[in-house]
C-alpha cells in the first residue's frame, strides 16, 4: 500500500489546528484580554525571569564590545546633555510663556501634581511591524488604559492601551496607531504627531498638519500641547526635516524620537495630573 | 530578542528542529501546544500563528519523514522553509490588513529571515538532545 504524504492523524491535527485557530480568533473578539489576561498572569513571572537573563546577555554582549570607561562616560554625558537641554528649553520658554517654562524647567519639581509609578520593561513585542512592550504593572497597582508612560527626563515613550493584573501593554510614540496633538516649543506651531514605525522610518515621528507658512529648524523641540491622555508639555522629539505634505495644503515635519527606545529599561507612568 | 535593530522571529526555527527530529505527528503537537500559547500571550496575529506553525511542523515533519533523514541539514533547509512561510504570510497579511509598506520586504521581512537563521544551530542542538535524552 502507498504511504500517504500526509497520515490520517497529521491530518486531523492540522484541522484542529485550524478550528483552534478561529476558536481564537472569534473568543479574542468577544471577550476581549480576558484570555490574555491569565496567561500574561501566569507568565509574568516567567516573562520577568526570562527577560533579566536576556539582559544579562546583552549586557555582557555590550560589554564584550564597549569598554566599561566608554559607557560609564556615555551615561554621564547623557545625564549633562539632558540637563543642559533642560536649561535651553527653559530660556525658549521664557521668552514666550513665563509659566509654561516653570513648567519645562523639571518635572519633578515643577508639576507636583503629577502622580508616577515607576515600571519595568519585561517584554517587548516579538513583531517588526509596531512597537510596544509590556511592563510588570498592572491593574493591582491603579493602572488603567490610556496612562501616559514617560521616561525620568520627561519625555514621552506611549500610552498603556491593554492592562491585566500584574501586567500591561505600552504602544510607544513610534507606533503608526499613536496620533499625539503637540507643537513646536519655540514656535508654538501646532500639528498631530504620528508615529512611522509602519512605514521603515523606524526611530522617527511625523508632525503633521501645520501651518505652510511654518518655519521651523533642525533641532527645534517638539512637546505635547495637553489632552485627557497626555500631561502638557512633555517632550517628544526634535525636528530634523520638514516639507510640503501630499496634498500640498499644510506642511509636515520629521521627527527624531526624544527617547532612546534601545536603551529603555523601565518607564514612569503618570496616573494621576491636573488638567488645565 | 532584537540583533542588529532586527527582531528575531526563533519560534517557527524551533518547531521545524522538533518536527524533524520527532517526526511529523509529534512536532505538530508540539506546535500547536506552543502556537497556542504564543496565541494566548496576546501576540499580533496569534490565531494565524497556530495554523501557520502547526502548517510548518506537518510539512517540516512529513517531508523529512518522506525523502529526507533526521540530520543537520535538512533540518536546516527545512527551518528556512518554515521561517520563510511564516514571516512571508504574517508579512503579506500585515500589508493587506493594516497598510504596512510592501518595500518594507528588503528592509525588515528579508534580513529578519536570515538573521533568524544564525539561531538555528542553538535550536537543532536542543531539539538532538531532546530526541537523545528521550530514547
Amino acid at each position: 500500500m502507498k504511504k500517504q504524504f500526509f497520515s490520517k492523524r497529521l491530518r486531523i491535527l492540522m484541522i484542529a489546528a485550524v478550528v483552534l485557530a478561529v476558536f481564537l480568533a472569534v473568543l479574542s473578539t468577544i471577550s476581549g484580554t480576558n484570555t490574555t489576561n491569565l496567561v500574561q498572569t501566569v507568565m509574568g513571572p516567567i516573562r520577568s525571569l526570562t527577560a533579566s537573563v536576556t539582559r544579562s546577555v546583552e549586557r555582557f554582549y555590550n560589554y564584550a564590545f564597549h569598554y566599561e570607561s566608554l559607557e560609564a562616560e556615555n551615561t554621564v554625558l547623557k545625564e549633562k546633555i539632558a540637563s543642559m537641554e533642560e536649561a535651553v528649553r527653559a530660556v525658549d520658554t521664557l521668552q514666550r510663556e513665563n509659566e509654561r517654562l516653570r513648567e519645562l524647567l523639571s518635572i519633578a519639581e515643577d508639576h507636583e501634581d503629577y502622580r508616577f509609578l515607576s515600571a519595568d520593561i519585561i517584554a517587548w513585542d516579538s513583531s517588526n511591524w509596531s512597537s510596544s512592550f509590556t511592563i510588570n504593572k498592572g491593574v493591582e497597582k491603579g493602572l488603567t488604559e490610556g496612562m501616559c508612560a514617560v521616561t525620568e527626563f520627561g519625555q514621552v515613550v506611549g500610552l498603556v492601551t491593554a492592562v491585566g493584573n500584574s501586567w500591561a501593554t505600552v504602544t510607544t510614540t513610534l507606533d503608526s496607531s499613536m496620533e499625539i496633538s503637540a507643537s513646536v516649543s519655540s514656535s508654538g506651531y501646532s500639528g498631530v504627531c504620528e508615529g512611522s514605525y509602519r512605514t521603515g522610518e523606524a526611530g522617527s515621528l511625523r508632525l503633521s498638519y501645520l501651518p505652510t507658512d511654518a518655519v521651523m529648524k533642525n533641532g527645534d523641540q517638539v512637546v505635547t500641547t495637553g489632552s485627557t491622555l497626555y500631561p502638557q508639555d512633555l517632550i517628544l522629539g526634535y525636528v530634523s526635516d520638514a516639507g510640503l505634505d501630499e496634498t500640498g495644503m499644510s506642511k509636515y515635519a520629521i521627527l527624531e524620537a526624544a527617547v532612546d527606545f534601545n536603551t529603555l529599561e523601565q518607564v514612569f507612568i503618570i496616573t494621576d495630573y491636573e488638567t488645565n | 530578542m532584537r540583533l542588529t535593530g532586527i527582531t528575531l522571529s526563533v519560534i517557527p526555527i524551533c518547531i521545524a528542529c522538533i518536527a524533524v527530529r520527532e517526526g511529523a505527528e509529534r512536532g505538530t503537537f508540539f506546535a500547536i501546544i506552543a502556537s497556542l500559547v504564543f496565541c494566548l500571550s496576546g501576540v499580533a496575529d496569534g490565531p494565524l500563528y497556530i495554523v501557520l506553525l502547526s502548517l510548518t511542523a506537518a510539512l517540516a515533519g512529513a517531508i523529512c519523514d518522506n525523502f529526507y533523514t533526521r540530520s543537520f541539514v535538512p533540518a536546516l533547509v527545512l527551518s528556512f522553509m518554515g521561517l520563510a512561510l511564516c514571516e512571508t504570510v504574517i508579512f503579506l497579511f500585515r500589508v493587506n490588513t493594516t497598510g504596512t509598506d510592501p518595500a518594507l520586504w528588503q528592509t525588515v521581512l528579508l534580513p529578519q529571515i536570515m538573521v533568524s537563521l544564525l539561531a538555528f544551530p542553538l535550536f537543532y542542538l536542543g531539539a538532538w538532545a531532546i530526541s537523545r535524552i528521550a530514547r
